[in-house]
């Protein structure tokens, strides 16, 4: 545990944890559970989330002063201050994810075990060209055929992307069959590498 | 190869370039700005390709994205009182203007604890709304205030509209705004310690 762990709220004896209204609380439950709905389908780790809404949590108690008197406001306040705790969550991650590469560099990679390494060899190939033929794509498809790709649906493309459903319709369409007949070119057809 | 197919394949092939190739160096508040569509068309494509190329990035994104979609439903279930904060806002204004000249002014809630009131707090359009005009901009009173400065932005960041006030509510003129752009609007004003200013929060018209 870190300094500054050990100074947080939640390291507190049971008798003196802090607490927030059962209102905001109850704000915050929801608000979880709101993100882990939107987030589900696309992988979105639960221990990410539980990592933010601590920190909400935290921010809140630190300026309970405020927060008693701003939680009327009630599920904007909660959102504006999980959206900064989420970037403060991040800038902290990548630090310590700089220090853990540096040491990862120094061990070399072991090979999986438990798979036949033919198999194995070949799959990664197919990975591997296929995500080489997407950087291939033309700038302006790669982007809506990378978040189909993730497994976005042409909705959330259009509302990250800032542009209509019609369009995204579109570089799709083309963006796939590009893909499709780059790969056709290296002889990677409907069941993968000839 | 089909779609599925081709998405597991991406998709391996993202994993596998997250342990040999380094994460690009994205400010997390640029990706936060693109989890919230802000960021205009090209920026956004451009930004988005990089994201959906590297597994780290993703995870970072998906995150923010899931916190923004959960921010816009989560306002739906106050958008009801909305209306009637703002009626009642409005009718203060108007019976404090007329009436009591500059006697009453619409205030929320007492800050508490003796609590140092650092910013402007925004109460109306919520932080993402769509809402339908006459637009009105309500805020919370500053504790030595004596004006109060507006500014609507667009998605460019030219000036839509600005005023000044006394008041804690401030009416746009229709003809200032347009239905769908995206707009960040703040308040700042000036007291004895200095500039008090908000953080800047989205809103849309609705047509």
């Amino acid at each position: 545990m870190t300094g500054s762990d050990m100074s947080r709220p939640a390291a507190a004896r049971p008798d003196q944890r802090p607490t927030l209204s059962a209102a905001l609380e109850g704000t915050i439950t929801r608000f979880r559970r709101l993100i882990l709905a939107s987030g589900r389908r696309h992988g979105l780790s639960e221990a990410d989330v539980d990592e933010v809404m601590q920190e909400v949590r935290i921010r809140l108690w630190r300026n309970r002063g405020d927060v008693d008197a701003l939680a009327g406001l009630g599920a904007s306040y909660v959102h504006r201050t999980t959206v900064s705790a989420a970037i403060d969550v991040l800038r902290r991650r990548r630090a310590r994810r700089t220090g853990r590469d540096a040491t990862e560099q120094l061990s070399p990679g072991l090979p999986a075990g438990g798979i036949d390494p033919a198999r194995a060899s070949e799959r990664r190939e197919l990975s591997a060209r296929v995500y080489d033929a997407v950087g291939r794509l033309m700038p302006s498809r790669r982007p809506v055929v990378r978040m189909h790709l993730a497994g976005y649906d042409r909705r959330e493309i259009a509302r990250a992307l800032n542009c209509s459903d019609g369009k995204v319709r579109n570089l799709l369409s083309r963006g796939l069959a590009d893909l499709r007949r780059l790969l056709a070119d290296e002889g990677i057809g409907p069941e993968g590498m000839a | 190869m089909t779609d599925h197919r081709l998405s597991a394949e991406y998709r391996r092939g993202v994993d596998a370039h997250a342990t040999d190739r380094p994460v690009p160096d994205v400010p997390p508040e640029r990706l936060e700005a693109l989890a919230a569509g802000q960021l205009p068309e090209a920026e956004a494509a451009e930004l988005m390709d990089q994201v959906m190329a590297h597994a780290e990035l993703m995870r970072e994104f998906e995150l923010l994205r899931a916190i923004h979609r959960a921010g816009a439903k989560a306002a739906p279930a106050a958008r009801w009182m909305v209306p009637a904060a703002l009626a009642a806002a409005a009718v203060l204004a108007v019976v404090g203007t007329v009436l009591y000249r500059g006697a009453v002014r619409p205030e929320g809630p007492p800050l508490r604890g003796g609590a140092v009131q650092e910013t402007v707090a925004l109460v109306s359009p919520t932080d993402g709304a769509r809402v339908p005009r006459p637009l009105t901009m309500v805020w919370r009173s500053v504790p030595d205030a004596a004006r109060y400065r507006l500014t609507v932005i667009d998605q460019h960041g030219n000036a839509a509209f600005t005023g000044t006030t006394s008041d804690t509510t401030l009416i746009v003129p229709d003809s200032a705004l347009h239905a769908g752009i995206p707009y960040r609007w703040w308040v700042e004003t000036t007291v004895p310690a200095g500039v008090v200013r908000a953080a800047p929060e989205r809103f849309r018209l609705t047509p």
